[in-house]
This record gives structure tokens, sequence and C-alpha cells, in this order.
């Protein structure tokens, strides 16, 4: 036999295609996952840099204070004189919303339209009809739009346009349009570019700017050039390359794709069981003609060589299904896993594009034919192995594997790593040692399956006895009698169930931790804000003359608002939450919830500008202490405060700073609010002041006006979003967990249709053998439940408590998901009943005389 | 010794140890001679299907030495003895123990595709081999399932034949057909070894099938009771 040929291998496959199919599914569906969250990570990133190329345009550099943070204008004519500065552009960067349903987001650029070479570092390019040394273009209201901005509302030159803007409802002149090239391919279109003097006055204050793009001189090293203009910049001002911001968005990136690594492992660890389990399962039934085999003459080797090549068949029937599966899986998961990045980034959602890349096509079917080979290559010697005469003699009965004391060294070996792994993750800080015990703790459930079924024998079977009659009985034993390939279906059960819980366990943690903390920090009547949102899950800020105004409605007795920014501070980014000091005198607002050490009198502190307090990831992250000092770099100088207290937030990942709003105005020169909060007098009718704010001032500012149980449920709305993708996966591992018990029950039935025909001759009625098989799908859908439900808790505190921490930077507490455990283990029983109904009306169908003839 | 086909030289099996320990064969001695045709008879358990699994070299003796085509199987290793076994000796097994997937000149030619023989060439030699045992040239694209008792056992032996070994083991071949069907496996069987000198061992519990050889030794508890020279042809 030639070492490629697969003439065997296809002989022996062609009697158990419909056997076999349930595991080219299984693999197909690892394929499909591996692929598709490949393909996703990689086109979500792409997404994310497109965009910082494209708004880079020619500039080498970026110098910017943080999101939304104003500085002086001057500050870029002191760059343009750094030696190695070919010239530079000063930006207003803001973001305006289409009025009406749409709300559709646009981006602002505001610079010197009259400046040519400003003009070609975003490769502008204008369409026939107007040029940028129309005059018209340094009016307030001048606009340039897109084509495809116009195109989409029927706009021509000369229409006016009503955008929402920081300062309310204003009208806009288009003077210009734009050909779809350079920074106008961006956002489909949705970019307006105005004069700098116009955007200050509609988005920000005349005489500041938020960028300054920079162009080097070709033959100046730009890294040299960056270092000569941090020494001119002051304090609060930083300069980047586009590269640098790549290099951080890759970084934030790596969060979701060890995310989607740990799913891919499931996906293909749960493929890989149920292979594992059907090849058994095949070979087990076949040993007989293994036996046949090594009887007439062929090598113990090669026939393991040969059983390997039908798993080199499966994998590829697997791949073939499995990496168009991908693709599709791919489109849906696309949008999820962007708008996710997105929301943890606080980034607007680019428009991703999914692109076919052959290096994930190959690592998914790689992938796909190791698990295939991997599965393949233990059961496949094991039937190679056996003695002869023993194979042909102790045909149809499971035969042991290897001994009992080597299984419990290999758990407690796994189990010692478990608990090495866990130590050096808290020791180490480790997201790599969280991932190497998620790995352990996922090998741990499938190795805890025998044991499990070992332990529920004896109950299992009085149980099913005293329940069910006879065919529970029947059913305990047959599963009792084959604890090899039970123990399989119910691993792959309670790692694949197990990993569905785990990954709620994180989600309901999360959501539940942002609800009872922000149920304590925000307890006003009303919540006003933008309707429209930013970047991420944030609201557009406002001007603060909404607050003057919201304090003159009736029945409004108290007004305070809330600014909340990113920002840096040692060297990465942080946000600034930032409210009024009565917020933190009157209780009434809400208060955030402290933990442990905190200075006397915090909040007056706070209050005063005098303190601040931390969030407990910032503490985490950055090694804050309570009673001492942080210094920010801010645009109007270098700001101290004292760390007062340890609170919790959900505003940035790497930690929050909670301060007075009136240091952050006079420190970072930006006067608007990102949220107001309103309290009413006692007895006056809420809903009737919600309606008079939005009447009075609702359109021009464009408001979103909601209760506080309303804000902090469209917050746990956000983490849902940010969570989609995971139940779409949760749903694919589901539905490879019914096929493997549907794999299982199939086997279970063919391989006894003999005895099945004895049990009908003896005068067993069809409904009983029916019951028997269905009854089996339920046990193994219990067992693998009572599995999944110990993988998904350890998993889910191992990942609440330290792996995501590391990984996303946000700190929770444990909440478990009961409510979805419970519709969990409804839908598994459910899909266990479903997925024994084929089997055993299989069962219950076969004629007594054509079963007992059945080879 | 060099025409010996088979050399049995103080052979016993046991199985388990203590108490719970079963001999299965005692110290047997035998000879077969290159071209004989020995039936092994004897009752249930006396130890027949043993002798001939250690004669084929799946199961190895407890002590003795089991020599085939003059190689001690003891000496040989595991690889070793599937070689002799794939190149010289057929094994025919009661149960036919085709492979229920496999087409009847798929299920004949598939050893000599491990002999590294090209599968054209493979099945050109197994319809010669289907041919010598007389089976129907239509019935060769069909599976075991779809084939009668006889046939089946026609495809057994054909397979057996197919690497042109120099011995043939056969555990009661006849045991699953009916008088008709066996009287033309065994006529076949005896043709086979007048005609190309096929050493034959046929375990069997029929003394009409037991006929057909020239010699037949009898089993009892392990032990070789009674040896029967048989003579003149039939």
């Amino acid at each position: 036999m030639r070492l490629l040929s697969l003439r065997m291998p296809l002989r022996f496959l062609r009697g158990n295609y419909g056997r076999l199919s349930l595991t080219v599914i299984a693999l197909a569906c690892g394929v499909a996952q591996v692929a598709a969250n490949d393909l996703v990570s990689r086109a979500a990133l792409q997404a994310f840099v497109d965009v910082i190329d494209t708004v880079a345009g020619r500039a080498s550099l970026q110098i910017s204070s943080g999101d939304g943070g104003l500085f002086a204008d001057d500050v870029a004519t002191s760059v343009a004189a750094v030696p190695g500065v070919e010239f530079v552009v000063p930006v207003v960067s803001a973001t305006a919303f289409a009025t009406g349903a749409s709300g559709e987001l646009l981006a602002v650029q505001g610079m010197d339209v009259t400046d040519d070479k400003a003009v070609g570092v975003y490769e502008l390019s204008e369409e026939a009809g107007w040029t940028f040394d129309d005059p018209k273009l340094l009016l307030p209201d001048a606009i340039v739009v897109t084509r495809a901005f116009a195109d989409a509302r029927g706009h021509a030159l000369g229409d006016t346009v009503d955008l929402d803007t920081p300062r309310g409802t204003h009208r806009f002149a288009i003077r210009g349009m734009l050909e779809p090239h350079g920074v106008a391919r961006l956002y489909q279109g949705n970019l307006i570019v105005m004069d700098l003097h116009g955007a200050q006055r509609a988005f920000g204050s005349l005489g500041f700017i938020n960028r300054v793009d920079v162009v080097a001189e070709r033959s100046a090293d730009a890294g040299r050039v960056a270092e000569a203009i941090s020494a001119v910049l002051p304090p609060g001002l930083r300069v980047e390359a586009p590269t640098q911001r790549k290099a951080d968005l890759n970084k934030a990136m790596r969060a979701f794709g060890v995310l989607l690594s740990a799913l891919d492992i499931v996906g293909l660890g749960a493929a890989f069981l149920i292979a594992f389990n059907g090849l058994s399962t095949v070979f087990e039934g076949r040993a007989w003609q293994l036996g046949i085999l090594r009887a007439i003459g062929v090598r113990m080797r090669v026939v393991w060589r040969e059983l390997v090549k039908e798993s080199l068949l499966l994998g590829v029937a697997g791949v073939v299904l499995g990496i168009p599966s991908g693709l599709g899986l791919a489109r849906v998961l696309l949008p999820e896993v962007t708008k996710s990045a997105a929301l943890n980034a606080k980034l607007a959602t680019p428009n991703a594009t999914l692109a076919v890349h052959g290096s994930s096509l190959v690592l998914a079917a790689g992938l796909g034919f190791l698990a295939a080979v991997l599965a393949a290559a233990l059961p496949a010697w094991r039937a190679a192995r056996g003695e002869v005469v023993e194979t042909l003699r102790d045909r149809g009965v499971e035969r042991a594997g290897q001994s009992a004391s080597a299984h419990w060294l290999m758990r407690a070996a796994v189990g010692a790593g478990i608990a090495g792994a866990i130590v050096l993750q808290l020791k180490l800080d480790s997201v790599a040692w969280g991932v190497v015990a998620t790995g352990l703790l996922i090998v741990g459930t499938a190795l805890a399956g025998r044991p499990l079924v070992d332990m529920v024998s004896g109950p299992l079977l009085r149980g099913w006895t005293w329940m069910a009659g006879p065919a529970g009985r029947f059913a305990a034993m047959h599963l009792s009698r084959n604890p090899r390939r039970t123990s399989l279906t119910v691993s792959m059960l309670g790692v694949g169930l197990g990993c569905v819980l785990w990954l709620w366990t994180v989600a309901q943690s999360f959501e539940q931790s942002v609800i009872d903390v922000t149920t304590q920090a925000m307890r006003s009547d009303l919540v006003v804000s933008s309707v429209h949102i930013e970047s991420g899950f944030l609201e557009t800020p406002v001007d603060e003359l909404l607050m003057t105004e919201l304090h003159d409605i009736a029945g409004v007795v108290s007004v305070t608002g809330n600014r909340v920014v990113d920002w840096h501070y040692a060297g990465g980014p942080i946000a600034i939450d930032a409210f009024d000091p009565v917020y933190f005198t009157d209780v009434t607002f809400g208060q955030w919830p402290l933990f442990g050490a905190r200075i006397p009198g915090v909040w007056e502190a706070v209050a005063r500008g005098e303190a601040a307090v931390v969030t407990n990831n910032f503490v985490a992250k950055l090694g804050a202490k309570v009673g001492e000092a942080l210094t920010l770099d801010t645009p109007a100088g270098p700001l101290a405060l004292l760390v007062g207290g340890v609170s919790a937030d959900f505003t940035s990942p790497r930690g929050s700073i909670i301060m007075s709003r009136d240091l952050y105005k006079r420190y970072w020169n930006d006067a608007r609010v990102t949220r107001t909060f309103v309290r009413t007098a006692p007895g006056t009718d809420i809903a009737t002041v919600r309606a008079t704010i939005a009447g009075a001032m609702g359109r021009r500012y464009g408001l979103r006006i909601l209760s506080s149980a309303e804000l902090i449920d469209y917050f746990a709305s956000q983490v849902r979003l940010a969570f989609a993708g995971v139940y779409i996966l949760a749903g694919l591992v589901l539905f490879v967990a019914v096929v493997g018990i549907s794999d299982t029950l199939a086997a279970g039935v063919i391989e006894r249709t003999r005895e099945i025909g004895a049990i009908r001759v003896v005068g067993v009625q069809r409904r009983y053998v029916h019951r028997m098989v269905l009854i089996e799908g339920m046990v193994l859908g219990v067992l693998g439940l009572v599995l999944a439900g110990a993988a998904g808790i350890a998993l889910g505190t191992l990942w609440v408590a330290a792996t995501f921490p590391y990984l996303f930077g946000w700190v929770l507490s444990l909440h478990l998901p009961y409510g979805h455990a419970i519709r969990l283990a409804v839908v598994t029983l459910v899909a266990a009943l479903a997925a024994g109904h084929l089997p055993a009306r299989r069962a219950a169908g076969l004629e007594p005389a054509v079963a007992l003839r059945y080879e | 010794m060099q025409d010996d086909a088979v050399l049995l030289d103080q052979v016993s099996k046991r199985y388990g140890s203590g108490l719970q320990a079963v001999v299965a064969l005692a110290e047997i001695s035998l000879r077969v001679a290159a071209g004989e045709f020995v039936a092994v008879m004897g009752p249930s358990g006396s130890g027949k299907s043993t002798l001939l699994n250690l004669v084929a070299g799946i199961d190895t003796p407890t002590s003795g030495r089991v020599l085939v085509a003059g190689q001690d199987l003891a000496q040989l290793s595991d690889d070793a003895r599937s070689d002799l076994r794939l190149r010289h000796v057929g094994f025919v097994f009661q149960s036919f123990n085709l492979f229920p997937t496999f087409t009847a000149e798929e299920n004949v030619a598939w050893p000599l595709e491990f002999l590294g023989v090209g599968w054209r060439e493979a099945r050109r030699r197994a319809g010669a081999a289907l041919t010598q045992v007389e089976l129907k040239d239509g019935t060769r694209a069909r599976r075991p399932a779809e084939l009668s008792g006889g046939e089946q056992q026609r495809v057994a032996i054909a397979r057996a034949l197919v690497t042109e070994p120099t011995l043939l083991v056969a555990d009661e071949p006849t045991g699953n057909l009916d008088s008709r069907t066996g009287q033309t496996i065994l006529d076949l069987l005896r043709g086979l070894n007048t005609e190309r000198r096929l050493s034959i061992i046929l375990v069997t519990h029929s003394p009409v099938a037991a006929g057909y050889g020239h010699r037949t030794i009898e089993l009892r508890d392990g032990r070789v009771v009674r040896e029967t020279p048989i003579g003149g042809d039939r």
C-alpha cells in the first residue's frame, strides 16, 4: 500500500458516511470559528488603522492633548519653527450630526482652507465648479461636503444643511464638494471640511484648536523631530506618530484577539472531543476488521497509518465545509466585533470590510487538520495495537484504555498545572498565565468526565430504574457499560456548555458591576445629554450654557454637569470623570462607592479641587495609593492632586480619575458637558419637567432626556452590545454540543442494532425502545450540564477575578448568570431530546428479524 | 527440516495464572510437511483454534517453539511475523470476516495492495483468484451482505490465496455452510492442495471434512490424543 494512497480509507469510510458526517460538521464548525475569528480580528483592526492612516494623510506627526482637549492655536506657530518641520496644519477636529431621523455622525475637519499645502496633506480634491480659493469658504457657515454626502441627500452647491453641534442646531451652507479621494473616502463620505475659524466658532472656542498635524522635512528623522517638538510643547500636549497610534490600537485589539483565540480553543476543543469520540467509536466498532488486517499480515503501524488517513479525509471534508461557513460567520460577526472593539476603546465604529486572507484560511485549515489527526491518533493506535486474537474474540466489547492510575496521574498533573498557572498569573500580573490556566481548566473539564460518569453510574442506574422502569434501566446500563464513550460525550458537553456559561458569567458580571456602581453614583431625577454618541458609548459633549437654561425650567431645583474625557497619564490612556462640586456635596445626586482606605472628608476635598478619587483599575494598573499625590499633565500645566480614595467606574480600561469639573475647566479650557444631572422639586411631576425640557431645548441641542434608571439601562445595554459577538459564538458552541449528543446516541443505536432486535423479539414494545434512547440523551444532557456548571463557575471566577481585569482592564465583581444558566439547561435538555429523536426513531423502527441479521 | 511447512516443538499455551490458569495446549509437538493437508479435530475447548492462532503467529506460546517456513516465530519481531503472514500464510475463518463496505473484488485485492502491488495488477490477480474459487463474474462487484454464505466463503478463500501463500490455515471454513456448499469448498481446498502443493491445516468438527486431509490429528484438553493417517486419493 503506497504511503499516500487513500484507497483503503475511502473503502472503510464508505459505510460510515452518515455516522461520520456529524464528526465532519463538528470539525467544520471549529474550522469556521477559527477562520471567522481571524478574519474578523484582521478586518476590524484594518478598519481602525485605515481611519488613522487616512486622517493623518501625509502628516508624519500629530500633536494633541487627548480627547476634546483644546489648546491655544499659537502652539502651531512655535512647532512650525522647530528644525526639521516643513510645515504644520492647525486643526479643529469635531463631530456633528445630521438632523432628523438618521442622526448620522459627521466628522468635521476645521483647517485653513486657503493654505494649499494644508489641503494637499489630506489629498482633498475639488469637484468642478468651485475651488478652495473661493472667499465664501471663509464665511462662518461655509462647509465643504463630499459628493457621497450630497448625493445621498440630494444637495447641490449653495444649498443649506442643518447640523447638530455642541451649541445646538446650526444651519450651514454648502460651498464646495469633494471628489472621493484622501480623507473624503472616510466615514462613507460623512466628512465636512470647513475653515478653521468657522470650526472654532461652531465646535470649540476662538483661538483654540485640538490638533496640529506636522509634516516633517523629507530628509529629517521623524523621531528626532518629535523629540525637538516635545521640548517646545507646553505641558499636557504630546506628539506622536500615526504609527504609535496604530501600535496603541494594536495593543487594544490584542485583548479582543486573546478573547477570540480563547474561543477558538473552545470551538476546536469541542470539535476535537467530538471527532475523538466519533473516531474512537468507529474504530472500536471496526476493531475486528483491524484484527483481520493484522491477522492477514498488515503491520501494526501500517494499520495505524491507514486509520489516521481516514481522519485526514474527514479533516479535508471539515475544512471544505468549514472555510465557506467561516466566511459566512465572519460576515455576521464583523459588525458585532467592530462595535465591541469601538465601545471598549471609545472610538467611532469604522466601516469595516471583510477581506479574505489566505493565511487566515490556511491557519483554520491547518488547525482543523491537526484537530482531526490528533483526534484519530490515539484511538487509531489503541485500535491498531490490540492483540489480534483478543480483537477477533472480543468483537463488540469496549476495550480497556489506559490504566486508571495513568488517568489519575494526568488529572493530578493538570490540577497542579491549573493551580500553578493561577498563582503565576496573580504573582506576575500576566495575561499569558491566565490563558494557560484557562486552557488547563478546559483540559481538566474534559478529564473530569470519566470520574463523574463512574461516580454517578450506580445512583444513575437506581434513579432511572425508579423513574422510568426497565427503559430507564436499559438506558443507564448502556451508558455505564460504555464508560469511555459516555464520558467523552459528557466531557464534550461539559467543555462546550461550560464555556458558554463562562462567557455569560463574564458578561453578567460586567453588566451587573456597571449597574451596581452607576446605581449608587447616578440618582438624579433626570439625565440630559446629547442624543448623539461621539465615540464608543460616550455622548457628544454640549456647551455648558445648556445647564443655565435647564436651571430656568419650572420644577428644576438643581443641576450639575459632568464631563467625561479621555486623557493620558503615565504613558497611556485614562479617563477624567469630572463633576461639578455640588455633585460631591449633595448626596441626592448620588455618590461613587468608596473601597478601602480614604482621606478624611474625601468628597469635600474633591469638591474643593484639592483631591481626586481614582478607580480600582487605576490602582491596579498604575499603582496609585491613597494619601499620595499624582501629577497630571494638562493643557494649562502640571496639576498635582491628592488621591483621596478608591472607587470603581467603567469609563476607561486603564482607570479613571474622578475630580471637580471646576478644576477640569480651569486646566483643560473645556467648558462642555457630557451629561447634565437634574433634580426636581419634591412633588413635581418629573414627566412634565422632561416634556418641558424636550420642548424648550430638545431639538435645538439635539438632547436625550433620561431618568437615572434609563441611563443605567443604557449603560447595561452597551455592555450587552459589547458582548453580542459572544452570544453568536455561544450559539455555535451549543450547536456543536447538540451535534455531539446526537452523534453518541446514533452510534449507540447502530452498535446495538442486534441487541435492540433481541429486545424486540422478547416482546418489548417500540415505545419502550424509543423511550430508552431518549432517556440516554437526557442522561448525557444532565451529566454534561453538571460538568458544565462546575467548569463555567471555575472559568468564570478565574476570568472575573484575574484574567479579565488584566486583559481588558475592567475590575469586576462576580455575578453568576442564574437566569442564563436555567435557560441553557432547558435548551440543552430540549436539544438532547431533539438530538435523540432520530436515533430513537431508528431504534424503535427496527424490524426484529432485520436487526438480528445486522452485521 | 527444510521441507516442514510447520513445526511445533513442545508447545504449551496457558491463559491466566495461579488457580485461574487455563491450559489450552500442553506440550504439543507437531510437524506438517510441505504440501501436506492436515485436519485438526476435537471437541469445543480442546485447543484447536489456539493451535491455529499459534501457527499463524497471531498468538504466542507460553513455552515451546513454533516454526513456520523454517522460521522460529519467537525470534521474529511483530513486523516480521506480519510480513511472514502476508507473504506465506493464508487465513480462512469460520465467519468469513469480509469487510462489509468492500466489494468482493476489493476484499480479495487488498492484501496485494499491502504487498506493494499496484491497483490494476491487484485487481487482475484478485479476478484470477476469484475465478479459481469459481465465483461468478456478476457477483464480484457486490458487497458481502449481497452474497450467499458459500459465495462469501469463496471470497474469503480467494483472499487467502491471492498472495500465493505456501500455507493455508482454515478455522472451520464449512462451519457456517450447508453440507452441499461445504463439500464444494472442501473440494476446492483439496484441489488447491494437490495442484499447488499448498500446505493446509484445517480445523474442523466434521469427520467428513477431516476426511479430505492426508492426516487427522485429534486434540482433547490441549493434548494430541490420536493421529490418523488417511490413505488413498479421493
